[in-house]
């Protein structure tokens, strides 16, 4: 297992240091003025222009400005963004929009997942049931919605038509709160909206997974054997079939949170959660390339762990890996 | 998989022998190879008539593909031009009112179909065909290549697609090539990843050493038995491309990427939102191009899905 | 490829007698291992059993509700799979699922069914220690003992052992067929032993029905069916097998292949391939027909057919 573990992290490492490289070339192929990325169409005194284009090392050689690059991420410096006047980006995305975003994507691919495997288990052991085929509809037609077109719907008949649920940002605008449960209750009324329109995105896609996964899983041999021991459905099921057909979800998982940070992306900019989602479609419309690119870095960082960790998930889970 | 690829062997090698002999009969060979194209794909069509799902998804598919022919016929009004106050509810003229300008919203759904469409394809064509070479390329030749290729592969298949075009759309601008861009760029790496390893185990077939043995160039070998045998992977893969590119499209344009000149779907309803029809319950201009959307990514994917049921007999054996 | 319906096993019928090993050998896809798991009930999704009985103890299997079916298996009958490589779960560790057995079917404390695990595993001569062990840390033959020590673990009276030696190599063939023989002894065990090697059978059965095409060609004692072979499957399967003492002489195959069940040859389904084969074979399906004390056989011509391997004139 260790071999595996060292050789999965050193793949880590090496993609994480194309992705470093990959972002400074990405934002330097900008058509028209390179200083544009640093420092932006805004207007900015001439004076902090020269100091910013001299920070970044706009007026050296390529390869110079690449050292610089790499030595001011290593001191955690990603830059200063233009629509907030020269606050460091680091500040802006590792503050509350981080959590904002962490809890929203981290409730909802938590709940999708519960909901999608086992409910995929149920769908898959009563095959072409009247259950079945019901659910594969439902999947398909929520995995084949616009995430930002469901989160339109949501707003529409909730927001609109029912007034259930509030349709925009993370807590009332000018409420103070007496207590913690207040506020806490606020904040999850709130995030109904975008909660429910992530896991609905999602939870379509994890459902035909699992479901394919245990369709496979039954065509092997040990399934029959489990059978001809007589033991109950239940147990045939969740025991032994499960275990199994989970295995591969762990690895899709990482891939999955992939299409999530873009799921919430979308889910953030039509509730306008105060989140990361957010804050890339903000920068984008702003043009604010230091948030973008610190925002690439942070992502690829997260990912490319995330993925690591899911790779070390699975050689505990799969016995046949750790010996 | 395995059975495909055996299906498609069959004919290479029971032909392989005769081939190589005809192979100074030039047309001879062509009109072989076209019948047993032929034969293959009637086979196939046979197969896929008999699955509800795939006819339906073809049919859905096929409606949209008609009604944006006949965009010009079936509207009403012309989609730019200002033709009533804005903001009209749906009545016998304009069967979904009017957006914000006072477009005819009907009008604007029916020619969005053809963007829509025509996004969809040429993005997943240009994706496939790219990932496709990638693929095949690092597949064969292998060692530094295939090890430089995967690894910018696998970043791309890692980061998050969805931030990653916002970026790469923001440095590009506005514009429907431009989002046809961005979608190839970032969506290409599925594809190479696929034919990359399909590629790897036809590498080590007979048939591919055969090949060789008997003087082919590399060009040929990947043209004549590497490519034939990747292809229904590919094809069944590409359905799905297609409906990545089009939700990705109506996502990009949602969040105002979409060139104005050229509405799609994604663009409506970015329209409306800008409108606020979601906070003013104008559930005629937010729910008719979304259920456009939905129902051409439903048609692609029941087509994908029953391909797959064919191409993959391992699937028929559940 | 097409689709269609097969009729796997037609008209099959045998008995099985206390502390027996029958034998169903036959080629591939003759319907030995649909017989087996028709009888647990455990057909594939779809198969169904059109009619007949299959009677243990007294009670009709075939009228038995699932329920009543999941009661029975593993305790009354249990089976043991071929190629043990994939009958074990892979992802729990082997004496957990020995253990089930017991927890979920008799109802055993876990402390206790693990201490039975254990002595299971020396039963069947592996070391106990290996309990905690995956399926894919054995070798071929130990897996195959893990089944086994499984298949006993409800002390069931009918163990039904489908190809339990076909995926391993002749030494540990032979280890594990003494085994099976031995513990069939010790523990009085019902045993039927479903195989396309004659020689296996040979050497662990009493009785033995040669299967083809979904039918019986022909069942008996095991001495008087290599001896005195009656239908010319069968004999074409004991000459077809080379013999170390006997005469050096030619590999003799049977022609042609099985026949395609969703479309069975018209009457005898052997004919085709049979060197006896005349207008009656190909009309009449022949008559399942006892011709000896416990000898029976289906075929037109099994008197001609007796006598030319006998070396008599008709």
């Amino acid at each position: 297992m260790r071999d595996y573990l060292v050789k999965r992290g050193a793949s880590a490492l090496a993609t994480l240091a194309l992705a470093i490289v990959l972002n400074f070339f990405l934002f330097r192929i900008m058509p028209g003025d390179p200083t544009r990325t640093v420092v932006g169409d805004f207007r900015v005194t001439p004076e902090v222009r020269q100091v910013l284009i001299h920070q970044f090392g706009l007026d050296q050689p390529l390869w110079v400005q690449f050292i610089l690059y790499l030595q001011n991420l290593f001191m955690g410096n990603l830059g200063v963004s233009f629509q907030y006047r020269g606050t460091p980006v680091v500040s802006i995305i590792f503050g509350r929009r981080l959590l904002n975003t962490f809890i929203l994507m981290g409730s909802s691919m938590g709940l999708a997942l519960i909901i999608g495997i086992t409910i995929g288990t149920i769908a898959a052991w009563k095959r072409e049931s009247k259950f079945d085929i019901s659910t594969v509809i439902f999947s398909l037609v929520t995995y084949s919605m616009p995430v930002f077109w469901l989160g339109m719907l949501i707003i529409l008949v909730f927001g609109y038509y029912l007034g259930s649920i509030p349709i925009a940002g993370t807590m009332t605008v000018g409420l103070t709160y007496s207590n913690v449960f207040e506020y806490a209750a606020d904040y999850l009324h709130h995030m109904t909206g975008p909660l429910v329109t992530l896991t609905l995105s999602f939870v379509g896609f994890y459902f035909l997974i699992m479901r394919d996964s245990i369709l496979d899983v039954f065509t092997e041999d040990y399934m029959l054997t489990a059978k001809a021991k007589g033991l109950s459905d239940r147990k045939i099921l969740f025991r032994h079939a499960m275990r199994n057909a989970t295995l591969p979800m762990v690895s899709l998982l990482a891939v999955e949170v992939t299409y999530l940070i873009g799921g919430a992306t979308m889910t953030e900019t039509v509730f306008s959660w105060y989140g990361i989602g957010r804050l890339i479609y903000e920068a984008v419309v702003m043009a604010d390339y230091p948030i973008l690119q610190g925002i690439f870095v942070v992502m690829s960082v997260a990912v490319i762990t995330a993925n690591f960790c899911a790779d070390v998930v699975y050689a505990f889970l799969d016995p046949r890996i750790r010996y | 998989m395995l059975c495909t690829l055996f299906w498609t062997l069959e004919f290479d090698i029971r032909k392989a022998v005769d081939l190589k002999t005809e192979a100074l009969a030039g047309l001879e060979l062509k009109e072989e190879r076209f019948w047993i194209y032929r034969r293959k794909i009637g086979d196939f069509w046979r197969l896929y008539r008999r699955s509800p799902l795939g006819k339906l998804g073809l049919g859905i598919v096929l409606s949209f593909v008609a009604v944006s022919a006949a965009a010009p016929w079936i509207a009403p009004f012309d989609p730019f031009s200002f033709v009533g106050d804005p903001f009209l509810k749906p009545s016998s003229t304009h069967i979904l009112g009017t957006d914000q300008v006072g477009r005819d919203i009907f009008s604007r759904v029916i020619f969005g179909t053809r963007i829509s469409l025509l996004v969809g394809l040429v993005a997943s064509a240009m994706t496939i065909a790219m990932g496709s070479a990638v693929g095949l390329v690092s597949g064969y030749l292998g060692g530094r290549i295939d090890n430089l290729l995967m690894r910018i592969t696998d970043l791309f298949i890692i980061l998050p697609s969805l931030p990653l075009m916002l970026i790469m759309a923001s440095i590009l601008g506005k514009g429907v090539w431009n989002i046809i861009i961005v979608i190839t760029v970032i969506g290409w790496t599925p594809t190479a990843r696929m034919v990359r390893s399909q590629t790897l185990s036809l590498k080590e077939r007979p048939f591919t050493e055969a090949s060789r043995a008997i003087g082919s160039t590399d060009l040929h070998t990947i043209r004549r038995h590497i490519v034939p045998n990747v292809f229904p992977l590919v094809f069944a893969n590409g359905m799905l491309a297609i409906v990545d590119a089009i939700l990705s499209e109506a996502g990009l344009s949602f969040l105002g990427f979409g060139d104005p000149s050229a509405p799609s779907w994604g663009m409506v309803l970015y329209f409306a939102n800008t409108a606020g029809a979601t906070v003013n319950g104008f559930w005629w201009y937010i729910v008719p191009p979304g259920i456009c959307i939905m129902l051409l990514v439903m048609g692609f994917a029941f087509v994908s899905y029953s391909t797959d049921q064919i191409l993959n007999p391992r699937l028929r054996r559940r | 490829m097409q689709e269609g319906v097969a009729r796997a096993v037609d008209n099959v019928s045998f008995t099985l007698t206390k502390g027996e090993t029958l034998g169903l050998a036959g080629e591939s896809g003759c319907g030995k291992t649909t017989t087996a798991l028709s009888i647990m009930r455990l057909l594939p999704p779809g198969g169904r059993i059109l009619n007949g009985k299959i009677i243990l103890d007294g009670e009709d299997l075939v009228e038995k509700t699932d329920r009543e079916m999941k009661a029975i298996r593993w305790k009354k009958i249990s089976i043991i799979f071929q190629g043990a490589m994939n009958a074990l779960n892979p992802v729990i560790r082997v004496g957990d699922q020995v253990a089930e057995a017991l927890i979920e079917k008799e109802k055993v404390p876990k402390e206790e069914a693990m201490r039975m695990t254990r002595s299971l595993f020396e039963l069947v001569g592996l070391d106990s220690s290996r309990v905690t062990e995956y399926a894919h840390e054995f070798s071929g033959g130990m897996r195959q003992r893990v089944m086994i020590a499984m298949a006993l673990a409800c002390k069931p009276s009918i163990v039904i052992a489908d190809e339990p030696v076909t995926a391993l190599d002749v030494v540990v063939q032979t280890k594990i067929l003494e085994l099976i023989k031995d513990l069939q002894k010790k523990l009085d065990l019902s045993v039927i032993l479903i195989t396309h090697d004659l020689s296996v059978i040979a050497e662990t059965c009493d009785r033995v029905a040669i299967m083809y095409a979904g039918k019986i060609a022909e069942l008996g004692n095991v001495t008087d069916l290599y001896k005195n072979p009656w239908h010319p499957y069968t004999q074409a399967l004991i000459t077809a097998f080379p013999s170390i003492a006997g005469q050096k002489k030619r590999f003799s195959s049977i022609p042609g292949d099985p026949p395609d069940l969703t479309s069975p040859p018209s009457g005898c389904r052997f004919h085709p391939r049979c060197p006896w084969q005349d207008e009656k074979c190909t009309g009449e399906d022949p008559e399942y027909r006892k011709i000896g004390a416990d000898h029976y056989v289906a075929c037109h011509h099994s008197e001609m057919v007796r006598a030319s391997f006998l070396g008599e004139k008709v």
